[in-house]
C-alpha cells in the first residue's frame, strides 16, 4: 500500500457492519470511532418521499418484514429495526433518515461521505423527484458530501442542479461503460471487484478517482493500487484497518 | 484519616460559588465547603459579582473547613488555587482594595469597541490561540480604564493593579500578596501568547495596556505565597490555575484519546496535547500547565449557555432557577420531543464565535419540554465541538463528563447517542478541586474516581432533531451576518 494510514485509503461501505446493523447510524458512528475519513452508504425514499438510509427497496434482508421502503411512510417505518444477520427482531436498529445520517457526519468536519442514490427509487420515483429530496439535507455538508449512483443521469442531474461532487458506479467493464465515463468526468469511479478484470492491467486514466468495494485484503488491495484504484471499500473497516496496519505500507 | 497522612487544600472559585476541598493522598475528600456568591447584571451583556463578597466567600469556606478539620489543619501541607477564567477585575496595588467589580467572563459590554479594531493586526488570534471576543479580559480591562474614574485615578498614582480574578484572590488571601499570574489564568486575557504563556508587547500596545499594571506570568507550580488566615495562616499556595485547566486533570494526565466535558455555568470541551496543535478549526488553543518538567497544551471548544442558559430560560418561561433544575431530569425522560433551543446564551461560543447571537426556539413546548431543549442544545453544541477537536487530533476513545451539569443522566446519554462515544462520569465530580489536588500530591499512585458509563445507542428521534437544529442554526447565522470574530 502507498500509505501506513490505512484510514486514508479504506471507505467504510455502509459503516461498520461488524460493529453494527449496515446503514445505520451506531454503524457509521463505529467506523469514524475507528478512524475512518470516508464512509459510504445508501439512500432510497419512502413511500411519501423522505429519502432513508436503506440499501434494499425490500425490508426482507435486514429487517425480515416482507415490505417495500417506497410503499411506507417515514412514519411507518420508524416502527421497524434493521438488525445483524442472525440477530433476533428485539435487536433492531432504527433505519435512519437522510437528515439525521447527514447530521452524524457533519460532525466530523474531515470525513467525507459517499451516498448512494439507489436505482430502485429512481425508477419508482423518478429522477427529478429524487434530487429535489436528497437536496435539502445534502445541502447541509456540502463539501463533505459525494453522490454517488449507477445511474449517470441521475448524478449528473445532481452536479447540474446541486454543484455536488459525484461518483459514477460502473455495472460492466466494456468499451461503453468507458465512453460514458469519460463523457460524464466524473470525480470518482466505483466498481465491484468482481467487475474487474482479473489480471493486471491498469483501470481506465481519467481525472477520477479510483474506488473498489469490496476489498478486505491488503495484498489485493496493494495490487490493485498498482492498477490505478486510491480507495477501498470495506464492510469491517475496523478489522480491515488493523489487517492494513499490521501489513505495512 | 491516617494520622501521618499529609493534606491538601483547593480552593475552587467559580461563577456560582467558592468552594474549599481538602483531600487525602488518594484523593479523597476529607474535608468540604462553598459558600454562594451573587452575580449582579446591571445591564445588556454586563454581568458582574462583588470582589469583596468574593473574598468573603472564599474564607467562610476557609473558616468551615478549618472547623471540620480541627487540629488536623496542621497536617495540611500546601494549598492551591483556581478560578473562572476570563474575569477581570481592577484593584488597589497598596491596599488590596477592589477598584471595580468583577467583570465575569460572561460579561461582554466591550463587544462594540472591540468590534471597531482592526480584526487583523496584529495577528490576535495567532499570538493568543483565542478568538477576538469580549469575554475574554483585554477589552474588559481597557473599557475600566477608559470608564472607571477610580482606576484612571489609580493608573495616574501608579497604584493600579488589575487582570485575572485569580491575580486579585491570591494577592487577598495571602500574607505576601504577590502580583503573579499562572498561564492558564493569562492565556485567557487575550493578551498573552499562548505559546510561551507570558504578555505579547504587540497586544499590550494594541489594547494600550501598561504592562507594570499587570501580574507576572510565572509557571503554574511554584511560591504563590501562604495563606492569611487564622487557623490556616502560613500553608503555602503552590498551584495556581484556571478552574477548567485543573479539571482536566482530575483523574490525574488523561489518557491520550480521552475528550473531557466540565459542564458548569458555561460547558467546555477539552482535549490535551504536549504538541501545540497548528490548527484550531475554530476552536482556542491555550497552555493550561506548565511546570519545570513539562507544559500541556490544550485544543478547547467553549458553549456559553449551559447552567447560564437554564438559569436564563427559567426566569424568562417564570421559574424559580432551583426549581427548574430540579425538574430537569423527569423533562429528559419525558416522551414528548422538546422544541429545538438555539442556543446563544452568554454569546454563541465555539467554532461559530457570534457574540450577538439571538438565542430562540424553534417550534412550541410546554415549560418543562423548553427546559429539556435547553439541555439538549447544550449537547449538540458540545456534540459539534467533540467533532472539530476529533478531526483535528483524532478519535475520542471515551468522553469523561464533570461538573454540575454531569448528573444529569438524560443530558450523558444524548451526547453517547449523539458522538456514538462511551461517555464516563466520575463518582467524583468536583473535577476542578480534584485536579488542583493532583498537581498537589504530586502523586504517581493518584487514583482515577470510579465511573458510571453510558453506551451510545441508536436514538432516531434525537438524531432527528439534531440534524434539523444544525439547518436552523445554519440558516440562523446566514441570516443574521451577526459575526464580529474570526475563529483562530
Amino acid at each position: 500500500m502507498p500509505t501506513a494510514d490505512p484510514s486514508s485509503v479504506l471507505v467504510a461501505h455502509r459503516g461498520d457492519t461488524a460493529a453494527a446493523p449496515e446503514n445505520t447510524i451506531p454503524a457509521v458512528q463505529a467506523a469514524l470511532v475507528a478512524g475512518a475519513r470516508f464512509v459510504e452508504f445508501d439512500v432510497q425514499l419512502t413511500a411519501d418521499e423522505v429519502p432513508v438510509v436503506i440499501h434494499d427497496e425490500r425490508l426482507a434482508r435486514t429487517a425480515g418484514v416482507d415490505r417495500s421502503v417506497h410503499d411506507l411512510t417515514a412514519d411507518e417505518l420508524a416502527s421497524i429495526g434493521v438488525r445483524m444477520p442472525g440477530s433476533p427482531a428485539s435487536d433492531g436498529v432504527a433505519i435512519p433518515t437522510l437528515d439525521a445520517m447527514i447530521g452524524v457526519i457533519r460532525l466530523a468536519p474531515t470525513v467525507t461521505a459517499f451516498v448512494e442514490i439507489k436505482r430502485s427509487s429512481l425508477r419508482r420515483f423518478g429522477r427529478t423527484v429524487v434530487v429535489d429530496r436528497v437536496s435539502p439535507p445534502l445541502a447541509a455538508a456540502p463539501t463533505q458530501v459525494v453522490v454517488i449512483s449507477y445511474d449517470a443521469g441521475a448524478i449528473r442531474e445532481t452536479r447540474e442542479r446541486l454543484g455536488r461532487r459525484i461518483g459514477w458506479v460502473i455495472e460492466r467493464w466494456d468499451d461503453t461503460s468507458r465512453v460514458e465515463a469519460e463523457r460524464l468526468a466524473p470525480d470518482f469511479l466505483f466498481a465491484d471487484r468482481r467487475t474487474l478484470r482479473a489480471d493486471d492491467t491498469p483501470l481506465w486514466a481519467g481525472a477520477w478517482t479510483w474506488v473498489v468495494f469490496d476489498v478486505d485484503d491488503p495484498a489485493d488491495a496493494r495490487r490493485l493500487s498498482q492498477r490505478g484504484v486510491t480507495l477501498f471499500e470495506t464492510r469491517t473497516f475496523a478489522a480491515t484497518a488493523a489487517a492494513f496496519r499490521e501489513a505495512g505500507p | 484519616m491516617n494520622d501521618a497522612e499529609t493534606l491538601w487544600l483547593t480552593i475552587d472559585q467559580g461563577g456560582h460559588a467558592s468552594r474549599v476541598i481538602v483531600y487525602d493522598p488518594r484523593g479523597e475528600p476529607v474535608a468540604t465547603a462553598a459558600a454562594p456568591i451573587t452575580t449582579v447584571r446591571p445591564g445588556p451583556d454586563r454581568v458582574e459579582h462583588d470582589g469583596e463578597e468574593i473574598v468573603r466567600s472564599v474564607r467562610t469556606t476557609l473558616d468551615a473547613v478549618a472547623s471540620t478539620l480541627g487540629t488536623d489543619t496542621r497536617r495540611v501541607q500546601a494549598a492551591g488555587l483556581a478560578t473562572q477564567r476570563s474575569s477581570v477585575i481592577a484593584w488597589d496595588r497598596v491596599s488590596g482594595t477592589p477598584l471595580s467589580p468583577v467583570l465575569s467572563w460572561q460579561d461582554r459590554r466591550a463587544a462594540a469597541w472591540l468590534a471597531a479594531l482592526p480584526a487583523h493586526e496584529p495577528p490576535i488570534a495567532d499570538t493568543t490561540g483565542l478568538v477576538c471576543s469580549p469575554h475574554y479580559g483585554a477589552s474588559k480591562l481597557r473599557w475600566l480604564l477608559d470608564h472607571v474614574g477610580s482606576v484612571q485615578h489609580a493608573a495616574a498614582e501608579g497604584r493600579l493593579a488589575f487582570g485575572p480574578l485569580a491575580s486579585f484572590l491570591l494577592h487577598r488571601l495571602t500574607r505576601e500578596r504577590p502580583f503573579l499570574v499562572d498561564p492558564a489564568n493569562a492565556s485567557r486575557t487575550l493578551l498573552c501568547d499562548w505559546r510561551t504563556g507570558t504578555w505579547a508587547s504587540s497586544l499590550l500596545t494594541h489594547f494600550g495596556i501598561d504592562p507594570a499594571t499587570l501580574p507576572q506570568c510565572v509557571a503554574s507550580r511554584g511560591d504563590f505565597g501562604s495563606l492569611d488566615h487564622p487557623d490556616l495562616g502560613g500553608v503555602p499556595v503552590r498551584v495556581m490555575t484556571g478552574d477548567q485547566s485543573a479539571a482536566i486533570f482530575a483523574s490525574g494526565v488523561p489518557a491520550p484519546a480521552q475528550t473531557l466535558v466540565n459542564v458548569g455555568t458555561g460547558a467546555f470541551v477539552q482535549r490535551l496535547t504536549q504538541v501545540p496543535p497548528d490548527t484550531a478549526g475554530g476552536l482556542l488553543r491555550s497552555i493550561v500547565w506548565r511546570d519545570d518538567t513539562v507544559t500541556h497544551f490544550a485544543l478547547e471548544g467553549t458553549v456559553n449557555g449551559a447552567g447560564a442558559a437554564i438559569d436564563e430560560v427559567a426566569a424568562m418561561v417564570g421559574v424559580d432557577p432551583a426549581d427548574a433544575i430540579r425538574r430537569l431530569p423527569a423533562a429528559l425522560d419525558a416522551a414528548t420531543p422538546p422544541p429545538l433551543f438555539l442556543n446563544g446564551v452568554g454569546g454563541l461560543g465555539s467554532p461559530y464565535w457570534r457574540p450577538d447571537f439571538t438565542s430562540r426556539f424553534i417550534g412550541e413546548g410546554a415549560t418543562t419540554e423548553r427546559l429539556a431543549a435547553v439541555v439538549e442544545s447544550i449537547a449538540f453544541l458540545l456534540a459539534v465541538n467533540i467533532g472539530v477537536i476529533e478531526a483535528t487530533l483524532g478519535p475520542t476513545a471515551t468522553l469523561l463528563v464533570t461538573g454540575g451539569g454531569a448528573t444529569l443522566d438524560g443530558l450523558l446519554q444524548r451526547l453517547a447517542d449523539l458522538t456514538g462515544r462511551w461517555v464516563e462520569r466520575p463518582a467524583e465530580r468536583e473535577a476542578t478541586t480534584r485536579g488542583l489536588a493532583f498537581f498537589l500530591s504530586q502523586s504517581r499512585a493518584w487514583t482515577a474516581s470510579p465511573v458510571e458509563r453510558f453506551s451510545p445507542g441508536s436514538n432516531p428521534a434525537l438524531h432527528d432533531r439534531f440534524a434539523r437544529w444544525q439547518r436552523e442554526l445554519d440558516a440562523a447565522l446566514a441570516d443574521t451576518g451577526e459575526s464580529e470574530s474570526t475563529p483562530g
